[in-house]
């Protein structure tokens, strides 16, 4: 199982190569957007990396401030969805 | 069209003052390549480069009347309806130009001349017995007029390139300035990028008297001649179209001939359809085409150009054009750009001067004032949605906010469309209004930025410097109405008139005359209401009521598409970066200018090598566009290139009250 730790630093390399900012320049509780980290394109480049390096769905109902409102939230979203695609799995 | 040079209080001999304004004037000769003169007297000096159009024979300039002198750029168009009131009063004139009617109507009526003035205007004028200076600009900021207090001494010129003629001077970045620059896509009041210099603000005018600060005096603001208005929607419409065609037949008066740009879109088909109507004859008319289908307008130009009979010609972009011609461009804008648009219209303005027109009617300004531009839709959004935040169907509206942009169309994204907006929906109503959006977006430039350089973003303490230039009676306006204040001295002032605008046209010495800008029309639109302007998402509702019928239904249906070109797909080409982005965001340079972070811009360079199908958003292109343009302009700030005039085209030679 992957670890918060590990889903946090893999998602904050990513927001920094691809927004420029340093680890140490943004806030990781609280909205990328309102910091102006990143743009609407930004949202779904994210959601898109998400998808693609945890193997999880991202469904419109998810997007919302409780899952994609600051770097904690996106990594407590990514392990909740991880570990349904886990059980998901077994259940199969 | 001209450019005007000044200096006063410069305590030297009068070979060195003669030498320093023509140096000046030499390097805004391409605004007026047909004459040139100058004007000398104690510790004062005018320059003038001039773009012949009203009364060629006559109207040389510097300009002298009895106690006046003046170097006069732009057009006052109901200067014929002035003469005839100054000349009931007794006043005689000598030319047939403009430019004495503006010096005579400042010398009879003084600072209440201003508000008589229907044009585009920036001047020098000499008031030789009270031995003072005023330095004046029109209600919109069209004409460009930059001071600089230089060891003691005042500078004036049409352009910033001027002030590098001086000797020991060199331009270098205010990098706050530039920041706030990147963040609004202008410099706020009287600000510019750069150290030392300063913009005389639109509709306002400075009297200098000494070495002290001038007096600084507004004779316009946004909605000062508003009046609450009783029009029906079609008394409105009947209306917006009588003041366009009197705006169109004041912009035609010239004695050469007046050609038009025409992109495809309303604005400018209805003025071809009025041009048309009110000459009366075949006119020249002008557009840029585009290799990339993403941007080509020419189908809908072809239509308007079969419509109307004119005789067309047109520019064709492709991606070299925009990077090869980047360097010069930058050079004549003399300020970072957001996007290339500016690219095209430098050379549409060299194909005018090509078909021997000095003089194009161009549809600026109709996205302000009808309110066609998408924040008045995104704020009309929020302002909806924000009264019922739970409502699940309120939000349903972004997905029409941009139906060009893949990302707003997608089923998929709206979740994620519909999160961004929401984070604004507790700010949009604070006092920058649309710009909310813009700042959040532009405030990557900050991570842009030389760190060393110390510069922090603070919202509060930009709002307290952006709401010191709100009207008096600001906070009683609609919010679309403080969206179109915010508009009209932010993107139109601080951009689409100035570095896309005047900078271009006047960079092959080609003169843009702008009708929606006509003072009448801007105060008569500003006082209806919000709904005649967009109705529902109907942007400039009233202006495609107006012309229903009259020009191709095509064109007054069709989906905006906001002007543009290639940005980053001119410069990033199959994941490399042209020569010109090697070489200006090279690590050495961005070192040596010290302006941006070196990781930064290396990363963001290394994002497009690594992925050629990456999806370009508008945050994208814009950081590429500000990052080269900032670091090409500071290269022509340090590297400036020296014009010289022809003698023989020199008409104007005035000396007086001079020690020799």
């Amino acid at each position: 199982m992957i670890t918060d730790q590990e889903v946090e630093k893999k998602l904050v390399a990513f927001i920094c190569d691809n927004f420029m900012v340093e680890p140490d320049e943004f806030n990781y509780e609280e909205s990328l957007v309102d910091q102006g980290v990143i743009d609407s394109i930004g949202l779904v480049e994210i959601s898109a990396f998400m998808e693609q390096e945890f193997d999880i769905k991202v469904a419109e109902e998810d997007m919302n401030r409780k899952n994609f409102g600051s770097v904690k939230k996106m990594v407590a979203f990514i392990i909740r969805q991880s570990a349904k695609g886990n059980l998901s799995a077994v259940q199969k | 069209m001209c450019g005007i040079a000044g200096i006063f209080r410069f305590e030297s001999n009068t070979e060195d003052l003669r030498t320093r304004v023509i140096r000046m004037t030499a390097n805004l000769a391409h605004r007026g390549p047909d004459a040139w003169g100058t004007y000398l007297s104690r510790d004062i000096a005018l320059g003038h480069a001039r773009l012949s159009i009203v009364d060629l024979s006559m109207g040389h300039q510097p300009m002298e009347a009895e106690d006046f002198v003046i170097a006069y750029n732009g057009e006052v168009y109901n200067y014929i309806e002035l003469r005839e009131e100054l000349e009931q009063l007794g006043i005689v004139f000598t030319t047939h130009s403009d430019t004495e009617v503006v010096m005579k109507a400042y010398k009879v009526w003084g600072k209440n001349a201003f508000a008589r003035f229907n044009g585009q205007f920036a001047f020098i004028l000499w008031d030789k017995n009270n031995r003072r200076l005023i330095a004046a600009r029109d209600r919109y900021g069209v004409r460009p007029l930059f001071v600089m207090k230089w060891k003691g001494a005042w500078y004036f010129a049409s352009e910033m390139k001027a002030f590098d003629s001086l000797p020991g001077y060199r331009r270098e970045y205010d990098v706050q300035h530039l920041f706030e620059h990147g963040l609004l896509w202008n410099t706020i009041g009287s600000d510019t990028v750069y150290r030392r210099i300063r913009t005389v603000e639109p509709g306002t005018f400075e009297i200098y008297t000494g070495a002290d600060e001038p007096l600084v005096h507004r004779f316009y603001s946004l909605g000062c001649l508003r009046q609450e208005t009783l029009a029906s929607f079609d008394e409105a419409k009947e209306e917006l179209h009588g003041m366009l065609r009197d705006a169109v037949r004041l912009r035609l008066r010239s004695d050469v001939p007046v050609g038009m740009y025409l992109s495809g879109g309303i604005d400018s088909s209805v003025l071809a359809l009025l041009t048309s109507q009110v000459m009366g004859e075949r006119f020249k008319s002008f557009s840029v085409t585009f290799g990339d289908p993403d941007f080509d307008e020419s189908s809908y130009q072809n239509e308007m150009v079969s419509f109307i009979g004119s005789e067309h010609h047109a520019a064709r972009i492709d991606y070299d054009t925009v990077s090869e011609n980047f360097l010069e461009v930058v050079r004549h804008a003399e300020r970072p750009l957001f996007r290339t648009a500016p690219v095209p219209l430098f050379l549409l303005s060299k194909l005018v001067r090509e078909n021997d027109i000095k003089v194009v009617i161009t549809g600026e300004a109709s996205d302000e004032i009808l309110f066609g531009y998408d924040s008045y839709k995104e704020l009309k959004l929020l302002q909806f949605w924000a009264r019922s935040p739970q409502s699940a169907v309120r939000p349903l509206l972004i997905k029409r906010l941009y139906p060009h942009l893949r990302h707003y169309a997608d089923t998929k994204a709206y979740g994620l469309m519909k999160l961004y907006y929401e984070d604004f929906l507790d700010t949009f109503s604070n006092p920058l209004a649309g710009l909310n959006i813009r700042i959040r977006n532009n405030t990557v430039l900050a991570a842009a930025l030389n760190k060393e350089r110390g510069i922090k973003f603070n919202q509060d303490d930009l709002i307290d410097k952006v709401k010191a230039t709100f009207p008096d009676d600001y906070e009683h306006w609609t919010l679309l109405q403080q969206n179109q204040f915010l508009e009209m001295t932010t993107l139109l002032d601080g951009y689409l008139l100035s570095s896309q605008g005047d900078r271009m046209a006047l960079g092959h010495g080609i003169e843009g005359r702008f009708p929606f800008l006509d003072h009448r029309i801007v105060e008569q639109t500003f006082s209806w209401p919000d709904s005649y302007k967009l109705n529902g998402f109907s942007q400039k509702h009233i202006l495609r009521s107006a012309f229903r019928g009259l020009i191709p239904a095509s064109i007054i249906d069709r989906p905006k598409l906001p002007y543009q070109a290639p940005d980053l797909r001119a410069f990033i080409r199959d994941g490399k970066p042209v020569p010109l982005v090697e070489q200006f965001l090279s690590p050495e340079m961005i070192r040596e200018y010290g302006v941006f972070d070196e990781r930064f811009t290396a990363r963001f360079l290394r994002r497009f090598s690594e992925r050629s199908s990456h999806q370009v958003g508008y945050r994208d292109n814009m950081t590429l566009v500000f990052l080269l343009s900032a670091q090409i302009a500071l290269y022509w700030a340090r590297n400036p290139l020296q014009t010289s005039l022809d003698e023989r085209q020199r008409i104007v030679d005035i000396t007086e009250n001079c020690a020799v």
